[in-house]
């Protein structure tokens, strides 16, 4: 089909020619939208965070707050203890970490068992000009008015507002799922060919498990390259792994 | 209030009718939006003992705590290879009875914070940090992380 839909780009960029990783939208990627949020406080290891009622496993993210700090988990303490990655059924997200758990957490609407095949409509980086003045596009959450709200309720903001702040969206390169490997040292692999290193998010159910977040915490290990992303977990299960636009790139 | 706002789908596929799964964009969604991004690195001049040390603390001026994510890529001059991922980075040395080198990252009302700390459970042969460079690349959220 041909050329058309919506376009947002960061400030400076042309969005004639901008790169996919530029975009702060675009009508063509799927954006992860969140299906809900919110705080808990003290749930006991085993117990419900949230019920969503999504009916099919959806992404998720949970932060553990401790002292007023906040961690994504899961994650590994200055102690050297390890709290556990939250658990999603097709209709709870469950405390997994080993512990009474308070913090904050997002489901997403995307499903961790189903693929979205990548979108690519230019991938050559193009150069930043000079930044525009507050211009653009906001959108607040309902009930918020646009001209007063907070970064955090808004759905997004195209422009420059609230301190020179922009609210760049989550944009998805692709979504890939697959049956784990099994094997110790052999990777589960996802290609993106993006030619640069994007922000990854892995998720796995192990066998007679429900779906939780891996990064290096535990027993697993990421590895991403320009071409590809690699998982390492030697337990067998499925996966499902999430690439961003958003470039990781670092000297 | 009432259905209204921006719906985008995917090509080909009426927005009156797209499911949820099917909508690429809906301002009927809340999104996770990245305020702030960048870069901090760190370089150990010397092996760290036990202890935690700060290795980079990034100010966010939100005035509560947000979401937040970081990435990080480790150089070893003396083993020259590189590693890109997703933090935290857990490292234990000599097995389960000596050192537990970790890299983590919290956020609080104020900062996002890059740690290192390394607990000494044992007597065995702790890794050496000295020369080490790292490089964090981190995000912060306009949305809520407590």
């Amino acid at each position: 089909m041909a050329n058309f839909g919506t376009k947002f780009v960061q400030s400076g960029y042309d969005a004639r020619g901008a790169a996919d990783k530029e975009m702060l939208l675009h009508s063509a990627f799927y954006n992860v939208g969140i299906a809900a949020q919110g705080a808990f406080s003290s749930v006991a290891n085993g117990g419900v965070i949230a019920t969503h009622g999504l009916g099919y496993y959806p992404m998720h993210a949970v932060f553990m707050v401790t002292s007023s700090r906040s961690y994504l988990l899961p994650t590994a303490l200055e102690n050297a203890t390890f709290p556990r990655a939250c658990r999603v059924s097709t209709t709870q997200l469950i405390n997994n970490s080993g512990q009474t758990l308070s913090g904050y957490y997002y489901i997403f609407k995307e499903r961790l068992d189903e693929d979205r095949a990548a979108i690519n409509v230019q991938t050559v980086a193009t150069t930043r000009g000079s930044e525009n003045a507050d211009i653009g596009m906001v959108i607040a959450k309902d009930g918020y008015d646009v001209r007063t709200a907070t970064l955090k309720d808004l759905v997004m903001l195209s422009g420059r507002a609230n301190a020179g702040k922009v609210a760049q969206l989550h944009l998805m390169h692709l979504k890939k799922t697959g049956a784990l490997s099994g094997v110790f040292g052999t990777p589960n692999t996802v290609t993106h060919n993006l030619g640069y290193r994007p922000q990854v998010w892995w998720f796995v159910k192990l066998t007679s498990e429900n779906w939780k977040m891996v990064n290096n915490a535990d027993d697993s290990f990421i590895d991403i390259t320009t071409t590809d992303t690699k998982l390492y977990l030697p337990y067998a299960g499925d996966w499902c792994c999430v690439i961003f636009k958003d470039p990781t790139e670092l000297t | 209030m009432a259905n209204v706002g921006i719906k985008f789908t995917q090509s080909g596929i009426a927005v009156p009718s797209a499911t949820p799964q099917q909508l690429l964009f809906t301002s009927g969604n809340n999104n996770l939006k990245i305020v702030q991004s960048g870069i901090a690195t760190y370089t150990f001049s010397s092996n760290p003992s036990a202890g935690q040390i700060t290795l980079a603390t990034i100010a966010h001026g939100l005035g509560y705590v947000p979401a937040h994510d970081v990435f990080y890529k480790f150089y070893d001059p003396a083993t020259p290879y590189t590693e890109y991922s997703h933090m935290p980075y857990v490292n234990i040395a000599g097995g389960l009875a000596t050192s537990t080198y970790i890299f983590n990252s919290y956020c609080d009302s104020t900062n996002l914070v890059i740690r290192f700390s390394r607990v000494d459970t044992g007597g065995g042969a702790p890794l050496n940090y000295n020369g080490t460079q790292w490089s964090f690349k981190y995000r912060i959220f306009a949305d809520e992380g407590a």
